[in-house]
């Protein structure tokens, strides 16, 4: 056993594509045909779900705070980049607000069908958020 | 006197930790559980007196650390059936009953208390969440277990 110096591997995996989507679970649960195991697994996922939603959005507002920082200082703003930046969070953020909504109404069944939809998601805010920081500072280092 | 590289020798600790005690606990929520022990209630900081007695005490720490939160990162990984399993092997393995501890576990929810510092929260929130999980399929396959056994003695 080795320790991990980075972030786990482990962590990024479940982070990017959440264990709690998955079917695997609900299959095994669903094997041992109990109604109340089965009733307390869909109320747990579902919990798990919604704080992993909320996590996200959490996210995607602190990258956003970050980048309006960012941008406040900087000298030489791109209106275009700026507008599809801010286009990009608003629809980060509608879309978490549908998938907090699917998640209540809908269940974890229906989640598992959501699962790559999540990931994309995910990978996304990942994206714009590493897009954020360096445009803004090169410009600036640029008139320095 | 001059000390090695800083990381090499929390390494090091690392290393005779899983060599020396980890190794000989028997499943990843035994080891959770071990390793949070270690931790102080109060202050957050870990101690272990062996691995203290070889190695500085502040790097000791930092080797339970990181032990700890890879070992949860690990056991928060698994499937619900594999750690179903690894909650069978630890209340298998306690000279109480398997019933008394699976009913302590679920009222007094100790396994919060093995949760690393810092760690996400939805994943700590996933965890503790297949915890119970875990607990109410054992409790009920014990339950149904028992009549059986009953039958046959």
């Amino acid at each position: 056993m080795r320790p991990a110096k980075q972030t786990s591997p482990s962590l990024a995996r479940t982070f990017l594509f959440p264990v709690f989507f998955s079917r695997g679970d609900w299959e095994f649960v669903h094997g041992l045909g109990t109604d109340d195991i089965q009733r307390l697994f869909k109320r747990e996922r579902k919990n798990v779900a919604l704080v992993w939603v909320r996590q996200i959005s959490a996210m995607i507002k602190k990258a956003m705070r970050e980048h309006a920082g960012v941008a406040r200082q900087s000298k030489n703003l791109e209106f275009s980049t700026e507008i599809r930046i801010f286009a990009q969070f608003l629809t980060l953020m509608a879309v978490c607000g549908i998938l907090s909504i699917a998640i209540q109404t809908a269940g974890p069944l229906s989640l598992a069908g959501l699962a790559h939809f999540v990931q994309r998601l995910s990978l996304r805010i990942v994206k714009v958020q590493g897009s954020f920081q360096p445009a803004p500072l090169v410009k600036s280092a640029g008139h320095a | 006197m001059v000390y090695p590289d800083k990381m090499t020798t929390v390494e090091q600790a690392y290393d005779d930790l899983s060599r020396r005690s980890l190794s000989r606990i028997d499943g990843d929520l035994a080891r959770l559980i071990y390793l949070a022990s270690t931790r102080d209630y109060n202050t957050g900081k870990y101690h272990h007196d062996g691995l203290a007695a070889r190695f500085q005490d502040e790097i000791a720490g930092q080797a339970l650390e990181l032990a700890h939160r890879e070992v949860f990162l690990q056991i928060a990984a698994r499937s619900l059936e594999e750690l179903v399993h690894q909650v069978e092997v630890y209340v298998s393995s306690s000279p109480q009953s398997r019933e008394e501890v699976l009913q302590v576990w679920q009222k007094l929810e100790p396994y919060r208390v093995a949760l690393p510092v810092d760690v996400n929260i939805a994943l700590a929130q996933l965890f503790v969440s297949n915890i119970k999980l875990a607990l109410a399929i054992l409790r009920r396959r014990y339950r149904r277990q028992e009549p059986e056994l009953a039958s046959r003695s």
